[in-house]
């Protein structure tokens, strides 16, 4: 149990580092086309076991919105959008749940799950964040056509880096 | 007070989430220069909206005020350009020269299609309305009272046969004076105007001043048509009249100070 909390606590902290200090970096302009962005800090919210309970989900995602948000410097934004993400995080595992139910206490990782589901299961998540997020950040429905462009690029360049860092990294828990 | 609790347990996440939320959104609107902008924009623009629509509706209410009001105005407006008229042509300094105070008043009914044609006003004896005076609307002249009562009073309309209005051609000498024999409320006839004047079609006719039911140089209105009188010496003229009866619902009682003193002289040439 408890090298599950210490394995948890290092994934949050390296995929904070790896957005900040890394990604943030990384600038994906093709000419005039600069709406994409590699945003991932959200796997670890979505990747928490499924017996965490759902209080310290949703604070987790705030506390680590508002700790991205210092590096954006964008107060709120961020931390917005991982704790609507953390709170619907159990809708969506409702509603992909299988007919024989999960398995108790049971990590969200390649060897737990079929490929397929967890695709699914990630994508969803993280087109909601993303969604959240753009929007938040766009203020207004104004842009909505740029909004929707931010999405959509984002939510390619995103979820191909994190189905490459899993397949690489494979947690156990 | 164990379904208190259980109602937290059950909603607790919720909560917790709109508590984030509602952090998120005070942060988002507080510090960040473009997010504050919008929210600040956006809900200028909203309780701006919503300013504009409560004041319509309290507009609305106190339209009655505000027309009561601008009538007023509008009586001691017209009072004024009367008087001033007045000193402007009298040029001797020892003719004492004739005042006029004007009353505003609503209009409660009238009539407009019989042969002889009534208005009664809302005010009466007690704001100042006495039994001869003249009417005047927004555009032209509407007639003269003929009865008063305490808050009430009567006129006797343009559009009334009994009806003489001694009338001028403007920037002319010549007179005459206006009958309503057409039976249409935006026509009357001009009588007696003698056949050496120039008469022209849209030749504006004013009052003459001749008696002191109306200041002179009031407009009536334009002429639309004339012809000599078969056999006669005088213009039979068609008038258009000004003032449109149909909607007219304001009025102005033209009180005139030396009345009684003039009207006593007539009565005694008579």
């Amino acid at each position: 149990m408890n090298s599950v909390l210490i394995h948890h606590i290092v994934r949050f902290v390296v995929f904070i580092f790896l957005q900040v200090i890394v990604l943030n970096r990384i600038n994906l302009t093709f000419g005039s086309f600069n709406y994409a962005h590699l945003l991932i800090y959200s796997i670890p919210i979505i990747l928490l076991p499924l017996n965490t309970p759902r209080p310290v989900t949703i604070c987790l995602g705030f506390v680590v919105g508002l700790i991205i948000d210092l590096f954006f410097d964008s107060p709120g934004i961020h931390a917005s959008a991982l704790t609507a993400t953390a709170f619907c995080r159990k809708y969506i595992l409702q509603l992909l749940e299988p007919i024989e139910g999960y398995k108790v206490g049971s990590a969200i990782n390649l060897t737990n799950m079929r490929m397929p589901w967890l695709l699914g299961y990630i994508s969803i998540l993280l087109f909601f964040h993303l969604c959240w997020y753009f929007s938040i950040e766009a203020f207004s429905f104004v842009y909505l056509k740029e909004i929707l462009l931010r999405i959509i690029s984002s939510f390619i360049v995103s979820y191909v880096l994190t189905i490459l860092i899993l397949i690489i990294y494979n947690p156990k828990y | 007070m164990r379904n208190i609790v259980l109602f937290i347990v059950k909603y607790g996440p919720f909560f917790l989430f709109l508590l984030f939320q509602i952090i998120c959104f005070w942060l988002i609107t507080n510090f960040n220069q473009k997010q504050k902008s919008i929210f600040i924009n956006s809900s200028n623009l909203f309780s701006g909206y919503l300013i504009e629509q409560t004041d319509k509706v309290s507009n609305f209410f106190s339209l009655d005020e505000e027309n009561e009001a601008l009538r007023k105005e509008n009586a001691k407006l017209l009072q004024e350009i009367l008087n001033i008229r007045v000193e402007r042509t009298s040029n001797s300094i020892d003719t004492v020269s004739n005042k006029y105070t004007v009353i505003s008043s609503k209009i409660c009914s009238k009539s407009l299609d019989l042969r002889n044609n009534h208005l009664t006003l809302c005010k009466g004896e007690k704001d100042g309305i006495r039994k001869g005076m003249g009417v005047i609307g927004k555009k032209g002249i509407l007639g003269l009272i003929n009865q008063t009562s305490e808050s009430y009073s009567s006129v006797l309309s343009v559009l009334h046969s009994q009806t003489r209005i001694s009338v001028a051609l403007k920037n002319q000498k010549h007179h005459g004076y206006l009958i309503w024999d057409t039976g249409d409320p935006k026509y009357a006839t001009l009588h007696a105007i003698r056949k050496y004047a120039e008469l022209n079609i849209g030749d504006t006719i004013v009052t003459s001043g001749y008696s002191t039911i109306f200041p002179k140089g009031i407009e009536v209105g334009s002429i639309v048509d004339y012809k000599i009188e078969t056999g006669g010496e005088v213009f039979l003229t068609k008038i258009l009249l000004f003032e449109d009866f149909n909607v007219s619902d304001e009025a102005y009682v033209i009180n005139s100070i030396l009345k009684t003193e003039f009207d006593s002289l007539t009565v005694i040439n008579e």
